[in-house]
């Protein structure tokens, strides 16, 4: 039986109920415009606000099950807000989600794997009875029509279901955020879901930059910089090749995008210098397809 | 003597027919035949004939892993020991009920069952026409013994792996598939889906 989600909103506030319960907090409106195009975004975002749950990813918790890639993905979640609820509806992405900020407007990328397994879940029909997963795909059921909303070349049509415009904030985009972070705060799953996703991005990363980058043999610290980056695509392949071919290729990589993002490189810095010897004494290797 | 090999290698020589379908933990689906082309659709009959359905195959709008599952271990000789039935949930209310026909299949919990090859891993199910499904032992366990339906799936599992396990079945991406899923401690813990049981196999 579906869950019934309303909206409140107070000024820039965004909160919700489900099925009537005690509201809970979704997102603050915010603007934001992108300084390569000049194009504005309005929507949603709710990292750093003290309304949200402390649902923080912590490598420690998840050693168990993933080892040492538990703690290859914690720094860049700590760059990404390190909480599992984590909303961003405000830039040209639409839609991005959880501590590994799965973006929806990747075909095949991140936040689509994400989805459909989600989608398989149990849950689901209490969250979004409309949505299944035919031929891999995410399909809509509306009047017994089933309709593809993401192609191999395409996820616009699952962009406009999660989040219609980037020029205001409409009552499906609040909805949709509303019943992910309803969903990923009471089930222990959907947060072990994005775990497991974010886990598979980055060994998945490694093995492409490897084969562009020629990451054989180098240590964790290095690779971690190098996938960081081309996780929030804030440098090209060629200026990540010549900071790792310099002397200093750890500080240089760091270096890199750290006049747009400061605080980003910052974090990153910081987290890879606080994992200390647990990355330094890893070196990729390409045989294995894994650290050693 | 035990049957699990014949088992294992029913459902290993299915896999193999259908064109080595896989379903890995991370990475792309790899799909080979479907249920509704030829020869497939056909084979999905000789599955529908080990639960008493002649008439079914491939193209036929019904759910065909327990029939799957029925005739893996109609095939490896199970003989009366397996509760043959269309539906995952009639051989596990089939098991629960009657310990005494069935005594070399139990129903464990999925959180503290170390997992063994021969094994039928057990899950809730979504669907269009299927009620809310449990999400745990107890609560699947307590519906098969109120009568409670709902819709699930299950997959034979193969091979147990440091961290990871494999598993056969039919109807999963329209293919009988090879899916890995995540372990810890041989226990499944894999977030993709609700587990809701182990079946112990003892034949």
């Amino acid at each position: 039986m579906a869950i019934h989600f309303t909206i409140e909103r107070s000024g820039r506030v965004f909160n919700s109920r489900a099925d009537g319960g005690a509201p809970f907090f979704v997102g603050c409106q915010t603007s934001y415009r992108d300084r390569s195009s000049g194009d504005d975004f309005e929507g949603l975002f709710n990292v750093p606000r003290r309304e949200l749950p402390r649902l923080l990813y912590k490598a420690t918790d998840f050693r168990g099950m993933y080892k040492f890639w538990a703690d290859f993905i914690e720094p860049t979640s700590k760059c990404e807000g390190g909480n599992f609820l984590t909303l961003n509806s405000y830039d040209r992405a639409r839609f991005t989600w959880g501590f590994g900020q799965f973006g929806a407007h990747v075909p095949d990328g991140d936040f689509v794997r994400f989805f459909r397994d989600m989608i398989g879940r149990p849950e689901n029909p209490d969250y979004f009875p409309d949505l299944s997963v035919k031929d891999g795909r995410i399909v809509k059921t509306s009047g017994g029509t089933a309709v593809a909303l993401e192609t191999a070349t395409s996820t616009a049509p699952l962009m406009d279901y999660l989040n219609p415009t980037t020029t205001a904030i409409e009552d499906s985009e609040v909805i949709s955020s509303a019943k992910l972070i309803h969903w990923t705060t009471n089930v222990q799953q959907a947060r072990d879901l994005q775990v497991m996703h974010m886990v598979g991005v980055f060994k998945s990363m490694m093995r492409e930059l490897d084969a562009r980058l020629a990451l054989d043999g180098r240590g964790a610290d290095i690779c971690l910089a190098v996938c960081d980056i081309r996780h929030q695509g804030r440098a090209k392949i060629p200026a990540i090749q010549t900071a790792l071919n310099s002397s200093r290729p750890l500080t240089n990589l760091l270096g890199l995008g750290s006049i747009s993002y400061p605080e980003r490189c910052a974090t990153l810095k910081s987290e890879i210098a606080a994992k200390g010897a647990l990355l330094t004494s890893k070196k990729w290797n390409r045989q294995n397809g894994d650290f050693v | 003597m035990p049957i699990q090999p014949a088992l294992l290698s029913t459902a290993s020589d299915e896999w193999k027919r259908w064109g080595f379908s896989t379903v890995p933990v991370h990475g792309h689906k790899s799909i080979g035949g479907r249920e509704s082309e030829p020869p497939y659709v056909q084979f999905v009959n000789d599955y529908w004939v080990a639960v008493g359905e002649p008439a079914r195959n491939g193209k036929s709008p019904y759910p065909w892993s327990a029939a799957f599952v029925s005739f893996c271990f109609k095939t490896a000789a199970a003989g009366a020991g397996f509760p043959y039935n269309e539906a995952h949930w009639g051989y596990c209310e089939a098991i629960l009920a009657n310990p005494k026909t069935y005594p070399k299949l139990k129903l464990m919990d999925p959180a503290s069952c170390v997992l063994s090859p021969g094994d039928l891993l057990w899950a809730a199910r979504g669907g269009a026409d299927c009620p809310t499904a449990p999400t745990s032992f107890d609560g699947a366990t307590e519906a098969l013994k109120k009568g409670r339906w709902f819709c699930s799936h299950a997959d034979i599992v193969v091979e147990v792996r440091s961290g990871e396990v494999d598993v056969i079945g039919g109807n999963v991406s329209d293919s009988v598939t090879r899916s890995t899923y995540k372990t810890m401690g041989d226990k499944i813990r894999d977030p993709r889906h609700a587990w809701l049981a182990v079946v112990r196999n003892g034949l």
